[in-house]
């Protein structure tokens, strides 16, 4: 199978992504939130890191060792983090250039 | 008279106060000459100065992004602004006064801070009601896009499929918190502590 993606395809996956973002922007907001402050509000952190384990268990190959480094939970943490903030950065007018320019540097 | 314009996102808010340069003809909604901007984010003090101290500001946050983004040292330090990671949730902004004898502003705020005074400053330079000097901004979107194309594509078919798919994976996610109602945990709260 042929798991390469095409220029196109990629394109098209930026600009859902970043379309998705511009709609989810509060809930990203609110997961930092919890994150700064975990001992007051950890229910939005700890919900959404359950459902992005349970999702990858679903969908990646588990056997993987990238994919175990996912789910270690001090790396994931921080990988997590990192992607929010790109896509957190990305929901302006010019989003999806900029969405673009960070993966290229990536 | 002077026009005033605002950018909001969430917590923060950046005011620009200026005139339009009629010697070229533009409207009188225009701003091409700022004479002040604020920057307000909510719970900490009011930020607020000259034109020639916005651009280095502006600057400061967005290569400190760039670093952020890029897992470097994420650590900005220029005459005007210093800006360093306290750890991965929180960064210590300090703000020098061109004024003598004025102490340093110090704040300490989070990603979800950062990035809505980011997202702020997109929407100033994006606004076709300020016209901004691109002289006077160093900053712009990387440039990598014009050169190294074809040589990268091998790359991007590496990276991108894994990044792509955590992405997703973390925006599915995020849109499960539709599910969370907190009237519920409100209801368990009320039946465990009965006024």
């Amino acid at each position: 199978m042929n798991n390469k993606i095409k220029l196109e395809e990629f394109d098209a996956l930026i600009k859902v992504t970043v379309e998705m973002t511009r709609y989810l922007y509060p809930y990203i907001r609110e997961l930092f939130k919890s994150k700064e402050n975990l001992e007051e509000n950890s229910v939005v952190w700890n919900d959404f890191n359950k459902r992005f384990i349970e999702l990858i268990k679903e969908r990646f190959n588990v056997d993987s060792m990238r994919v175990k480094k996912l789910l270690n939970q001090t790396e994931n943490d921080q990988l997590i983090i990192r992607s929010l903030f790109t896509l957190s950065l990305c929901i302006s007018n010019q989003g999806y250039q900029k969405l673009k320019s960070f993966l290229y540097d990536f | 008279m002077q026009n005033k314009l605002t950018f909001h996102q969430s917590s923060v808010s950046l005011e620009i106060i200026g005139l339009p340069d009629y010697s070229n003809n533009e409207n009188k909604d225009q701003i091409s000459i700022i004479s002040q901007w604020k920057l307000t984010i909510i719970d900490k003090p009011l930020i607020e100065g000259k034109i020639e101290h916005l651009w280095p500001i502006m600057n400061a946050f967005y290569i400190y992004s760039d670093l952020l983004i890029k897992n470097e040292v994420p650590s900005y330090e220029s005459k005007l602004i210093d800006i360093k990671a306290d750890n991965l949730h929180f960064h210590n902004i300090v703000l020098k006064s061109s004024k003598p004898n004025v102490n340093p502003l110090i704040l300490k705020i989070g990603n979800s801070l950062l990035s809505d005074t980011i997202n702020c400053f997109d929407q100033l330079n994006e606004s076709p009601k300020v016209r901004i000097k691109k002289t006077d901004l160093s900053y712009s979107i990387p440039k990598k896009l014009r050169f190294g194309l074809n040589k990268k594509v091998k790359l991007f078919n590496f990276i991108m499929p894994p990044f792509i798919a955590i992405c997703s994976l973390i925006l599915l996610s995020s849109s499960f918190i539709y599910f969370y109602s907190p009237s519920e945990n409100i209801e368990k709260k009320e039946l465990i502590k009965p006024e």
